[in-house]
């Protein structure tokens, strides 16, 4: 007989009573299970974890106590001076674990069919094979559960302190792992499993978990007496596993999560100016090709002194709650700015009121909750006169509902987005409305509509940051109106020649920024619609940001790439980021 | 390099624990077919030595043979010649002996069976009770047993006699040892028990600070001796001349 088969043997003798208990534990899971159990569907599904959940139990139990009792007690140096090398002792300890496992879920399954024709019945037995059936892709746990015991069991005293280690050396392992597949997904890997996948990652890494327990106790033997040697060098691959992944992930999350005003990997497209024009809060992207892009990094740039400080890694401005233009800031008026977590996206860490005063600016932290966001979200596209709320009706039609408090007055506009379908104008109880194609002015006192404009496109019209000028299209123009009396801002500009919109400001400006249409490398004008200044600006597109600030003029990212400051008739005043 | 007549040949043994040096380049031979006591101060490294020669623990530095093997690359074939008594025998305690010495004859084709009755019969052993049943020299006459049976061409006893009652201290002794040295084994037995030693050794090895200090005839070492009687007069006066 082979060394390995007699001493397996040896070892069944050894373990005899708790391999009996084990059996009866079993047993009398599953009839406490039936018993409990209302319903043959209840019991047959219950019956199915209960023995999913057995068999990882015992798989894990007899893993963790292959080594761990023997070794403290001393049978295991008893057991070396044998004359057997090293692999054979581990062979037949593995072996053990494997048949102890096998055997006790064996018995479990004829425990639940023994019930099963004992108490069950047809219906039940097909619950309880289902049941079966949908626990079965799981059975590639219990080689990981047992290899990690195993591997457990060679570094601490007693089967419990090695299962509860084992479960917690795979808990760390998973969550150092969990952030490693989200970083390969940033670069375009997906590393989610098929349930095919996931069986052969799971054998191969119970086998490099044995091969690592292999190796330690292969060391561990030519030091017998020494667990420290055992642990040691069952410490340190896993160590370095964990040390390289950690290193890998807190790298990759800092790639990803921080990045610098100077970067060339820098993306800007929003930014919101102090009323006074002095400082940006600037939201800075990162040109990341991944399925996860990272929030930005909010600065703050002093556009006087170019000083820039950090708000928030990653963070959010909060902008127009209708439009998406930035809101302007003083002391009166802050501007939000969220704190996001930097490992959950999804989570708010506060919120940052950012004022502006006369050269200074100040900054305060207050707590945050995704439930207050309603509360903060403002417009500035929206008259002191009205007040606007978008809700569905029972029919699930989402409707405009218009709020004329002082009048008490309240009009529902069904199908219609606010702002870009029914805008409230400066003038009081005037809506501009965008209805089958026309353009008409509705007044809420009297319920009348005026005809501004027919025959125009699109679903919807395109308010100016602040709401006092709309672009519509029409069948071969695009037109600039002013929204409470109606009145062309421009000559139309020809559909095909020109495309044409807003620029965000911190002021009432109406400013657009023309592109001409089929030439990709051609200059874009910007024409102030107020003082009729026009010019070419050479900005790279790859960047939104372009940004009037009250008289001082505009801020983009210019053709090579820096970020600048020009004024209004677009002579270049300060490069205020240079990359 | 090791004579043809060594059983034993270290050259430069070293081994530690943590910083603790506790074999310190030692130099050590056994001659075929001796009976010699390894002694020497508690923690000194006399069962360490044991350990290293069976293939139990590796050494930092030097090298061993062991019946002309090296005793970790070739451990198995080492341990299936040499018969090794630890100090601790730790077995299953609901085994009971008669299984446990089963278990072990599987390993070691030159198992005796009546060599194993006679040492049960000369030690006085029962073979029924489980091994929790069993005192403590009991435990250590079943590890004799388990070591002896397979008629070892070399013998490593670590405190033999220890929890030993007279009667069996002086049949490990006298009919034990005795009659593997006139079968022509070689022995190394590490004992504290220094009339044991006396009745049962041709030769005496003195371990000391992580060497070999002396290596003798039993009979020159207790002459050399600075009182001249006997083995425990002798290492008296070698600790207390270590101590001056």
């Amino acid at each position: 007989m082979s060394s390995v088969l007699v001493l397996v043997r040896q070892q069944v003798r050894e373990s005899r009573t708790s391999s009996i208990l084990a059996a009866l534990a079993t047993s009398a899971a599953l009839g406490f299970v039936h018993a409990w159990f209302p319903g043959p569907a209840a019991v047959s599904e219950a019956s199915a974890l209960a023995i999913g959940v057995l068999a990882a139990l015992w798989t894990l139990y007899f893993a963790s106590d292959s080594f761990a009792g023997d070794s403290a007690s001393g049978r295991l140096a008893t057991l070396s001076v044998l004359p057997v090398s090293s692999r054979v002792l581990w062979t037949s300890r593995l072996c053990f674990v494997a048949s102890a496992s096998l055997a006790q879920s064996v018995w479990a399954l004829l425990v639940g069919y023994g019930c099963q024709f004992a108490f069950g019945n047809a219906r039940s037995l097909e619950h309880f094979e289902s049941g079966l059936h949908s626990y079965a892709p799981w059975a590639f746990a219990l080689p990981v559960l047992a290899s990690a015991g195993i591997l457990a069991s060679l570094v601490v005293d007693s089967a419990l302190s090695a299962m509860v280690s084992s479960l917690l050396l795979l808990g760390g392992l998973a969550a150092v792992l969990a952030p490693l597949t989200r970083a390969f997904a940033s670069f375009g890997v997906d590393l989610r499993l098929s349930v095919g996948q996931a069986v052969a990652g799971a054998v191969l890494f119970a086998f490099a978990l044995l091969t690592l327990g292999a190796f330690c106790f292969a060391r561990g033997q030519r030091r017998l007496g020494a667990r420290r040697v055992r642990a040691f060098h069952a410490a340190w691959p896993l160590g370095a596993l964990v040390c390289v992944a950690g290193i890998a992930t807190a790298a990759e999350h800092r790639r990803r999560v921080a990045v610098e005003l100077d970067s060339p990997s820098a993306r800007f497209h929003r930014a919101s100016a102090s009323i006074d024009g002095s400082f940006l809060a600037l939201p800075v992207w990162h040109d990341l090709t991944g399925n996860q892009d990272p929030p930005p990094n909010v600065w703050l740039l002093d556009l006087d002194t170019g000083r820039r400080e950090l708000l928030a890694r990653p963070g959010q401005l909060i902008l127009d709650r209708y439009l998406h233009y930035s809101l302007p800031w003083s002391f009166e008026k802050p501007q939000h700015v969220l704190q996001i977590n930097s490992l959950d996206f999804d989570e708010l860490e506060g919120r940052l009121e950012l004022r502006a005063g006369v050269g200074t600016w100040s900054v305060s932290t207050q707590s945050a909750s995704a439930g207050d966001l309603p509360f903060w979200l403002a417009t500035r596209a929206v008259p002191a006169w009205a007040s606007l709320d978008w809700e569905r009706d029972a029919q699930g039609v989402r409707s405009t509902i218009v709020r004329w408090s002082e009048r008490g007055i309240e009009t529902r506009f069904p199908d219609a987005i606010p702002l870009r379908v029914v805008l409230p104008t400066l003038v009081v109880g005037r809506v501009l409305r965008l209805r089958e194609q026309a353009l008409v002015h509705h007044d809420l006192q009297s319920g009348s509509e005026s005809l501004l404009l027919q025959g125009v496109t699109g679903e919807t019209m395109w308010p100016s940051p602040s709401g006092g000028a709309v672009l519509v299209s029409t069948e071969d123009a695009r037109i600039a109106l002013d929204a409470a009396t109606g009145a062309m801002l421009h000559t139309p500009w020809p559909r095909e020649e020109w495309s044409v919109a807003w620029i965000d400001s911190n002021d009432d400006e109406r400013v657009v920024e023309l592109s001409a249409i089929g030439v990709p490398d051609a200059p874009s004008r910007i024409l102030d619609l107020e003082t009729g200044v026009e010019f070419e600006v050479e900005r790279e597109r790859g960047h939104g940001l372009l940004l009037r600030i009250a008289q001082r003029g505009y801020v983009f990212v210019r053709a090579d790439g820096d970020l600048v400051l020009v004024d209004l008739q677009g002579r270049l005043v300060k490069v205020l980021v240079e990359r | 390099m090791s004579s043809a007549a060594s059983v034993v040949s270290v050259r430069g043994l070293s081994v530690k624990f943590a910083r603790r040096t506790v074999l310190d380049k030692l130099d050590f031979e056994l001659v075929s077919g001796s009976v010699t006591a390894l002694v020497g101060d508690n923690g000194v490294g006399k069962s360490t030595l044991l350990r290293v020669l069976v293939g139990a623990l590796a050494p930092d530095e030097g090298s061993v043979r062991v019946l002309g093997l090296d005793p970790i690359r070739d451990g198995a074939r080492v341990r299936a010649r040499v018969g090794y008594c630890p100090d601790r025998f730790e077995v299953a305690e609901r085994t009971t002996a008669r299984d446990w010495l089963e278990f072990v004859a599987r390993f070691y084709p030159t198992w005796n069976l009546a060599e194993q009755r006679r040492l049960c019969e000369l030690l006085d052993l029962e073979l029924t009770p489980r091994v929790a049943e069993l005192s403590k020299g009991a435990r250590a006459k079943l590890g004799l047993v388990a070591a002896l049976a397979h008629e070892p061409e070399f013998l490593l006893l670590d405190e033999p006699f220890s929890g030993l009652d007279v009667a069996a201290r002086r049949a490990v002794a006298s009919a034990v040892i005795g009659h593997l040295r006139e079968a022509g084994r070689t022995v190394l037995v590490v004992s504290h028990s220094v009339a044991d030693l006396e009745r049962v050794a041709d030769r005496v090895a003195l371990l000391e600070a992580g060497r070999i200090e002396r290596h003798d005839e039993l009979e020159s070492f207790a002459v050399h001796g600075r009182r001249g009687v006997g083995l425990e007069a002798a290492l008296l006066g070698a600790k207390q001349e270590s101590c001056s």
